[in-house]
């Protein structure tokens, strides 16, 4: 069984039975704050980083985060802040 | 600190940064593929081998915190000293009480719970972690009656004392049978008595001691056929309003010493830390003249009003004269005079003065002031009567 099959399977696992999918698939957890300051816990890694934009791997999907100024304001190997302008998210 | 990298793979330089376990924080961009971070000391090194295999160059742009102010310390060793001094006193002052405060006491003030609490032996300086609560809280449940609960919550050099009063025991009503009796000589011009039986009139010159209204009550019984009395007791009430007459007199010395304006004025320093005073100065017991003492604190307070137990303080002694100088007679007989009225009015309360009479006699250089004084008040004194 691949390994996008395996998390996906977790994720519906875990909406089965009604438990936090960050916490059973690992699934990254997202916030934002405003529209100023963005957290991301379970990143996988910064795929391009920019003022205007950043892509961050999320395993199965990527977010884009869009915006001006923005800027990483703290990052470790499980959570990042991302601050600045933010105008969109995307998840591709 | 921060490192400034550069290289056309920034993003991968934090994720292998990030993935190491090293923390960034703070990164600015300076341009495209350029920017500064955050991170801390001691992964620096690391952070530059890292940069290294991401294909990245670094340089050090900065210094701060802590870390970086320890390293400069390295080799001043007065002021390595002075800090490692410094955190010691705040780590062993933050064990002792500096600030009290009371809550929850309505009618006890809070100065009464404060002087109890020290006569119990805790109070500003007291050590917090030696402090037992709970004993504490006992024996001042014992020596203050008024209080019904007290405990003391300790938090850092703060310690917040939480009361709660008792309810006030009820008045205890004398209902002993008893007569009212003049309190001094008199005549008397007004009876409002509301128990017992008048034995005096309006007008009446009576002497201090002597019976106004009785407790004792006679009834008489029966149906004419043969008179028989009863007695019964009551406790006698009311107010005898008379005119009474009232002499007061007071001395004070035409002759003082004076201050020696010329004199010297010394000036000494000391410095208050928890209640212990250090002297700067020498022995000022040994001063061969009378002298004014005048001791100033000027206390170390927070922004909120909050008075801490350090401080410092001035004292500064004046010399008095060796001569005596002459008191301004109006100005002593003034004195008296004020003195005397209220001391008249004290004694006459709700009462009212009609007339007083004042004279001034000057012997043996004292001035003697008395006041005859024409009053009206209330002579009625309860005296209980014997079973």
């Amino acid at each position: 069984m691949g390994e996008r099959r395996w998390e996906h399977l977790l994720e519906r696992t875990a909406e089965t039975f009604d438990l936090p999918a960050d916490v059973v698939a690992g699934t990254p957890r997202m916030e934002l704050v405003g529209s100023r300051e963005f957290w991301m816990e379970g990143h996988r890694g910064i795929l391009s980083y920019g003022e205007e934009e950043i892509h961050i791997s999320g395993g199965r999907l990527v977010v884009c985060v869009r915006g001006s100024g923005l800027e990483l304001r703290s990052m470790n190997a499980n959570t990042l802040c991302i601050s600045g302008d933010i105008s969109g998210l995307t998840l591709e | 600190m921060t490192l400034e990298v550069w290289g056309p793979f920034l993003e991968r330089f934090f994720n292998i940064c990030a993935a190491a376990g090293l923390g960034l924080w703070d990164v600015e961009t300076q341009e495209e593929h350029r920017a500064r971070v955050t991170l801390a000391l001691w992964n620096v090194r690391r952070a530059r081998e890292l940069a290294e295999k991401a294909g990245c160059e670094t340089k050090e742009t900065g210094r701060g915190g802590l870390p970086a102010l320890l390293l400069q310390c390295r080799r001043r060793y007065g002021m390595g000293v002075g800090l490692i001094a410094l955190t010691l006193l705040f780590g062993v002052l933050s064990q002792f009480v500096l600030v009290v405060e009371v809550q929850g006491n309505e009618t006890v003030s809070a100065s009464e719970i404060l002087a109890t609490l020290q006569s119990e032996g805790f109070g500003v300086g007291s050590y917090g972690p030696g402090v037992d609560v709970r004993a504490l809280s006992n024996r001042m449940l014992m020596e203050m009656e008024e209080l019904s609960f007290l405990t003391v919550n300790i938090s850092g050099i703060r310690a917040t004392v939480i009361v709660r009063e008792a309810d006030p025991v009820p008045e205890v009503v004398d209902e002993r049978a008893a007569d009212l009796a003049a309190a001094r000589d008199g005549v008397i011009v007004r009876l409002d008595v509301t128990a017992g039986r008048t034995v005096v009139e309006e007008g009446q010159a009576v002497l201090a001691g002597e019976v106004l209204v009785s407790g004792l009550l006679k009834h008489e019984l029966g149906d004419g056929s043969g008179t028989v009395w009863a007695t019964q007791q009551v406790r006698a009430a009311g107010e005898v309003w008379a005119i009474t007459r009232r002499t007061l007199s007071a001395v004070t010395p035409l002759e003082t010493l004076v201050l020696d304006e010329n004199g010297a004025v010394t000036e000494g320093w000391s410095v208050e830390f928890l209640k212990n005073r250090l002297n700067f100065y020498g022995n000022s017991s040994n001063l061969d003249r009378r002298c004014d003492k005048i001791a100033i604190l000027y206390p170390l307070t927070l922004s909120d009003g909050t008075t801490l137990p350090f401080g410092v303080w001035k004292t500064t002694w004046q010399s008095w004269s060796d001569e005596t100088g002459a008191v301004d007679p109006d100005w002593a007989e003034q004195l008296l005079r004020d003195a005397l009225t209220q001391r008249l009015e004290a004694m006459v309360g709700e009462g009212e003065i009609l007339s007083t009479q004042w004279e001034v006699t000057d012997t043996g250089g004292a001035m003697t002031v008395t006041l005859t004084a024409q009053c009206l008040e209330n002579i009625a004194r309860t005296v209980v009567l014997e079973q």
